[in-house]
């Protein structure tokens, strides 16, 4: 009976853990085309800086919170990203921002 | 005239007044997760919302009575209470998630936190309350609200395919994510038939003298209104579908969502997204508020009234300055806006039996509404969607939150 408490509390764990690594995968994909979408609008001059900027936040807030449960390369090279993308929207580099942009899109 | 000018206010009141926080997350999430799949429930949703708001208006002008007094006369105090209590303590979210809506409007456009916007905007709402009359509230709410039709604009700019938009509309089973899907249409029938809009539509008309002569007035405003209003959803929705759910973008805060309008209508779309909603949220809270105060007094059998000075009716002014500070406190423990209202909105479809029943009792007692009782088509849509939509959301609320929202 114990054995089988213990091998459905597993399978549960395991479970779980894949729900979380599939949820990170979408969280990742769904946050890459968030960044893209604002690093045209910024190129566009269709957002503010300030909004730009804080979608960029929240994106690394929502990837670390979930980067916490399990480990990411996708996710870390993301957060590195947005980190490019916050620098570029701050100094005004459009440039900087297309370039941005362009990795994005790789 | 002037039961044309009644019906076209009533019409621009369903435009105007139909979007609020929980329309406009729960449509956008189900564009952006599933594309036009979950129109059927808006569809639904607005079907069953027209033969309420048609009921509450018949039972206010024929009784005299809103909806909370007659339940408390007819089926006694000790059941009134029940759903009142399940009320209240939704209403508490459902105010947290319109302030927080305007909050979160008014950061997209400073970049100021919400938590620091939520004192000041429920100041705002109060003394809109306390200093206005109920023809203010309705007024400013449904014409500001019209701002509302840009969702329709970008829509139609973005040219949306009408096939699969048909297609939508027949309900059917998801090919992924099934309790998400149910939850998100779940949200939208929460967040389309809101129990408020009962209480502030049937107290409305009482306050607004309605009589037996209003029934026309009341049938035509209640369809056409609430058609109307349902288009605005619909708009975020299609919105959503076109620029997010192709990216494969998954709403997870309202930035992603604040994103919909700006392929359509470029520099005018954030702006315009934020106007939306915080206008139509400003507009929700001060309803919901006052809904909930109408809702206590009839229940209490206190005096109550928004025409009345508010020192007249202090326990109903009270009750609604009680309601903004439990909704304003609740984002300020932090809450993520965005979950808070879908968990509102959920939790309002759970709820809904307990909140109609009672009332659609009333409607086939001919002691009320004398010959004007409901037909069997309107009994059975509304009772059958909403015992449905309440077991769904008993379902998939627990499977939405082990999840992890």
């Amino acid at each position: 009976m114990r054995s089988l408490v213990a091998v459905t509390i597993l399978l549960a764990l395991a479970c779980n853990k894949q729900d979380d690594a599939e949820k990170l995968q979408k969280s990742i994909a769904s946050w890459k085309a968030t960044l893209e979408i604002v690093a045209d609008a910024r190129l566009k001059n269709e957002v503010r800086n300030g909004f730009a900027l804080k979608t960029i936040d929240e994106a690394v807030e929502d990837l670390e919170g979930q980067s916490s449960k399990t480990t990411n390369r996708h996710a870390e090279e993301l957060i590195g990203i947005a980190a490019k993308l916050r620098q570029a929207i701050e100094r005004d580099d459009k440039s900087a921002i297309a370039n941005v942009r362009g990795e994005l899109a790789r | 005239m002037k039961k044309v000018l009644q019906v076209a206010l009533g019409i621009v009141t369903g435009i105007g007044g139909f979007l609020e926080v929980g329309s406009i997350a729960t449509a956008a999430e189900a564009g952006a997760s599933f594309k036009y799949a979950l129109l059927w429930s808006i569809a639904l949703g607005t079907i069953c919302l027209i033969f309420l708001v048609e009921m509450t208006g018949r039972l206010a002008a024929i009784s005299k009575h809103a909806v909370a007094d007659a339940v408390r006369e007819r089926l006694g105090f000790p059941f009134a209470v029940i759903p009142r209590v399940a009320e209240i303590i939704v209403n508490v979210m459902v105010i947290g998630a319109e302030i927080g809506g305007v909050s979160l409007a008014l950061k997209f456009v400073t970049g100021i936190e919400v938590r620091v916007w939520a004192i000041p905007v429920t100041l705002l709402i109060w003394l809109a309350i306390w200093a206005g009359t109920l023809d203010f509230i309705e007024d400013a709410t449904s014409i500001l609200g019209l701002v509302s039709i840009g969702f329709v604009v970008a829509a139609v700019k973005m040219h949306p395919d009408t096939h699969s938009m048909l297609r939508g509309l027949i309900p059917s089973a998801p090919r992924h994510d099934a309790a998400h899907y149910w939850y998100i249409a779940v949200g939208i029938l929460g967040a389309t038939i809101s129990p408020y809009m009962f209480h502030f539509y049937g107290s409305g008309a009482i306050e607004d003298k309605w009589g037996e002569d209003s029934l026309g007035a009341n049938k035509v405003t209640a369809a056409l209104g609430m058609s109307f209003g349902a288009v605005m959803s619909v708009a975020v929705l299609v919105c959503a579908a076109l620029v997010l759910a192709p990216r494969g973008i998954e709403i997870a805060r309202y930035e992603q969502a604040a994103l919909i309008l700006i392929p359509a209508l470029g520099r005018w779309g954030l702006p315009l997204f934020a106007g939306t909603l915080g206008v139509c949220c400003f507009g929700a809270a001060m309803e919901v508020s006052l809904a909930t105060a109408y809702m206590v007094a009839q229940t209490l059998g206190w005096n109550w009234g928004e025409n009345k000075k508010p020192d007249k009716e202090a326990r109903f002014s009270m009750t609604y300055v009680i309601m903004l500070l439990l909704g304003g406190s609740l984002l300020l423990t932090g809450i993520d806006p965005l979950k808070l209202t879908m968990y509102a909105m959920a939790l309002t479809a759970v709820i809904l039996p307990l909140i109609v029943l009672p009332f659609v009792v009333l409607l086939n007692d001919q002691t009320y509404v004398h010959e004007h009782t409901n037909g069997p088509i309107g009994n059975t849509v509304v009772i059958v969607t909403i015992v449905l939509a309440s077991i769904v959301a008993i379902v998939t609320i627990p499977l939405e939150i082990m999840g992890g929202g």
